[in-house]
């Protein structure tokens, strides 16, 4: 899909961006282009920089060095017009606890000069969208946090932005409606829309057109998701199980195969092998083992988690793991 | 998409968020009016004597003094104790169990009537400024009373000495008549004993004036005076009786002594008579003052304290609203909303601001309601006055709060400065102590503070009924204060969010 974006105007425009707070680079040399209609997805740890580069974006905050143009305007100097095409979804609850959840969306809408009485519907479409319209009279302290995020996300919706940033907008909610949301982006996004979403659960990667991998401040990897997959492991990855638990024993001989980069051991009996492609190399391990005295019970084409790729990407960029607990893989209740 | 939705769309927001929360509207409502009901309930206007310990001096008993003037006492004085332990006196006063000591003098009649002042010494305990002067006047009020009391009781007795040395000096003067026919006839012997009788009512006069003593206030001047013109006469008419006595001697010359001892003693009458002709109270207090309340109304505590209550609430809830909105928002990152949506920062405040000002027009109108319709308060000026009253001092005040608010960098600062703005408002928007107590630079905090503007103009709306025009440079200047904290806010404001 961003195939076909790629030779109109970016929607986002970056060029070796830094901010420093104080002495601390919190952002390094980020450059990056996000075309109108796709999704643009901003993956990594907590402390990546995700949110210092969507307050760069909004206009929040001015780079320290390098250049952006959002819709083609420096955002520290946002044109009402240029205001009015985007939606911004932030990480906090930020709308009004005493207010109720219509009344919030109201008040957003009254933001970018809608009118309350003139976009009811607007409003309605918003809540419904976040599946909240049964709620809409509730006060927003009276939410759980989850669906307060959906009460941010209608309020970030209800203008009809053309470009959206959402800073981790399926924080703390539950698989199912994260699954919703993500539906919707795609929807927003088949209309015409430009989303910039930002998340630490990797597994969002997959929802994404491309994704930019973020970690200590810098973008290390950007891409297709499946591009990513490749570049993490420099092509496919191919299960081999043997009858015998004597797999160590060919992890070498593997190595010397041609179109063979890492070999990895992952049972006795098992091991992975990274291939330029997957469909040349699997008849040559076969006929290599083969050659060595093995049965090979079983070859299969490995797709890797996301969890696994940025890991191998991170491990690439830095030489080390990331620390523990730092990528989340996953959301498991609404808060 | 015009200006006026999206200053709507903030004011709705703001007011929606403040009504949310009836217990805010009620508290603000109910609170300053309870406060009013129980201060007029509990309030006196009158403070209230002194408690004093009187001393009395040792081993004499209830001495004369406290006997004839217990009612002056006991009026001036919340006495809690008499005693002889002046000591003790000291050491209850030390402890602030009474307010004063007083000491009464060891004999105050005989001091005074030895023509010296008595004293009554009075020890009082006070740190309050504004009280400090109360112990002092009550004591003055009550010596001024005994003083009072001893004045009339002299100038009754003088003014009874003088009657009764008229009604002699008035058979003199007949005597000394029958004395001049005497002498005309050459009768000398029956002119002798007329001047001898004559020098005996004289006599008897100057020693009744004599009584008098020399405290002889307050007719002492005139005592003084009879005393003097007395003993002319009696050197007179001795010199009369020696020239009668030797009938050689000039008649002419007795005659001529005789008439003008009688044209003395004629004079020295009349004064007397006209000085006691003048009841005692006139002699001792000759100027009276009289006073005449002509307000249109005599207003009780809580009506009185209403419309400044009123002022009060007025610029504190505007104050606070102000001075939390903003840095509320900048703290919770709403901010960031605003940023990147189209409206503008001067939008954004107005609407803000008109919220704000609604809202405390609506606090006070309540308010207002209640105190006219509940509690009586009158509103003797015009309506309309009162609305742009309140209007225009809520627009300052809210200018002030945002004024403050910007100058916050957290919530509890903006807490802080409002509770100065509180404090500001009772000390020095006349309030508490009339703006006249006050000077430079105080007078000049007075001015800055929308509620000092409020106070005046609402008690001349309500209480005194008059007319805009009497306060117009005050309203002029309300209304500058208003701009100038609107401005000021809006450049902060701008200025900041860059």
């Amino acid at each position: 899909m961003a195939a076909t974006h790629e030779q109109a105007a970016p929607m986002i425009d970056a060029h070796g961006l830094h901010k420093r707070f104080g002495s601390t680079l919190v952002l390094a040399d980020l450059s990056l282009q996000v075309q109108a209609g796709e999704i643009f997805g901003l993956i990594g740890p907590s402390g990546s920089g995700k949110t210092t580069t969507i307050h760069l974006f909004c206009g929040h905050l001015r780079p320290s060095g390098g250049a952006v143009t959002v819709l083609g305007e420096e955002p520290s100097a946002f044109s009402a017009a240029a205001r009015r095409q985007i939606g911004y979804l932030p990480q906090q609850f930020i709308l009004y606890p005493d207010l109720t959840v219509e009344q919030n969306v109201a008040f957003a809408a009254g933001l970018y000069g809608l009118s309350e009485w003139q976009c009811r519907d607007r409003i309605r479409m918003s809540l419904e969208l976040v599946e909240l319209w049964p709620a809409r009279k509730r006060t927003a302290r009276a939410l759980s946090g989850g669906m307060q995020r959906r009460l941010a996300l209608a309020a970030a919706l209800v203008h009809d932005p053309l470009l959206l940033f959402a800073d981790e907008p399926t924080a703390n909610l539950d698989p199912i409606l994260r699954a919703k949301l993500w539906t919707h982006f795609r929807s927003l996004c088949d209309a015409g829309r430009t989303l910039l979403v930002t998340t630490q659960y990797i597994d969002e990667a997959e929802y994404c057109d491309r994704v930019g991998l973020m970690f200590d401040g810098s973008l290390i990897a950007e891409g297709q998701p499946d591009q990513l997959r490749r570049q993490a492991f420099e092509g496919d990855l191919v299960d081999i199980v043997l009858s015998e638990p004597r797999a160590a024993q060919h992890l070498d001989l593997l190595t010397t195969t041609e179109h063979v980069g890492e070999t990895f051991l992952i049972r006795p009996d098992a091991m992975r092998v990274a291939v330029e492609r997957a469909d040349l190399a699997i008849p040559q391990l076969i006929s290599a083992l083969s050659t060595s005295g093995e049965t090979v019970r079983s070859v299969s084409q490995y797709r890797p988690t996301f969890d696994e790729v940025f890991i191998r990407l991170i491990e690439q960029h830095s030489g080390r793991r990331p620390p523990l607990g730092r990528l989340q893989t996953s959301a498991t209740s609404e808060g | 998409m015009s200006a006026v939705n999206y200053i709507l769309a903030v004011t709705i927001k703001e007011m929606r968020e403040l009504l949310h929360r009836p217990a805010l509207v009620l508290t603000l409502i109910l609170g300053p009016l309870l406060i009013l009901i129980v201060f007029g309930i509990g309030s006196d206007a009158n403070p209230k004597p002194p408690r004093a310990i009187v001393v009395m001096p040792e081993g004499q008993g209830q001495p004369r003094l406290l006997q004839n003037y217990q009612r002056q006492f006991e009026e001036s004085l919340t006495i809690t104790e008499y005693t002889d332990n002046e000591a003790y006196a000291r050491a209850q006063l030390r402890s602030n169990s009474v307010d004063a000591v007083v000491i009464l003098p060891l004999s105050p009649f005989e001091t005074i009537a030895g023509g010296e002042r008595a004293t009554i010494r009075v020890l009082y305990n006070e740190i309050d400024p504004l009280w400090r002067g109360l112990v002092p006047r009550f004591v003055q009020a009550l010596a001024g009373e005994i003083n009072r009391e001893l004045f009339l009781q002299n100038a009754g007795e003088q003014q009874g000495a003088l009657t009764s040395a008229a009604d002699d000096l008035g058979a003199v003067v007949a005597v000394v008549d029958q004395a001049v026919e005497a002498v005309e006839r050459e009768d000398w012997r029956a002119a002798q004993r007329e001047v001898q009788a004559a020098l005996v009512l004289v006599n008897r006069s100057a020693e009744l004036i004599a009584v008098l003593g020399p405290q002889a206030e307050p007719l002492g001047a005139q005592v003084e005076r009879a005393r003097s013109r007395l003993l002319q006469a009696q050197a007179a008419l001795e010199v009369v009786e020696q020239a009668v006595a030797t009938p050689t001697s000039e008649s002419v010359e007795s005659q001529l002594g005789l008439m003008q001892t009688r044209r003395n003693l004629e004079g020295l009458r009349n004064a007397i008579i006209t000085y006691t002709a003048v009841p005692p109270e006139v002699v001792i207090a000759p100027l009276a003052v009289e006073t005449q309340l002509v307000a249109r109304f005599e207003p009780d505590f809580i009506t009185f304290f209403a419309p400044a209550i009123v002022a009060l609430l007025l610029q504190h809830v505007a104050v606070s609203l102000g001075a939390l909105a903003l840095v509320r928002e900048r703290l919770a990152g709403t901010f960031d909303l605003y940023v990147v949506a189209p409206i503008s920062n001067v939008y954004l405040l107005l609407g803000k601001y008109l919220a704000y000002v609604g809202f405390t027009i609506m606090i006070a109108f309540i308010l207002l309601a209640v105190l006219l319709a509940g509690l009586g308060v009158p509103l003797f000026g015009s309506p309309w006055r009162l609305v742009l009253t309140l209007v225009l001092l809520a627009l300052a005040s809210v200018g002030l709060g945002f004024t403050l608010s910007l100058l916050a960098t957290s919530e509890r600062q903006a807490v802080q400065f409002s509770m100065l703005s509180l404090l500001g408002i009772v000390f020095f928007s006349g309030f508490a102590l009339p703006l006249d107590a006050l000077r430079q630079p105080a007078l000049s905090i007075s001015y800055m503070m929308p509620a000092t503007y409020g106070v005046v103009l609402l008690q001349d709306v309500m209480l005194r009924g008059l007319p805009g025009s009497n306060r117009f440079l005050l309203i002029l200047t309300l209304i500058g204060t208003g701009l100038f904290l609107l401005s000021l806010s809006l450049l902060s404001w701008r200025t900041r969010s860059r």
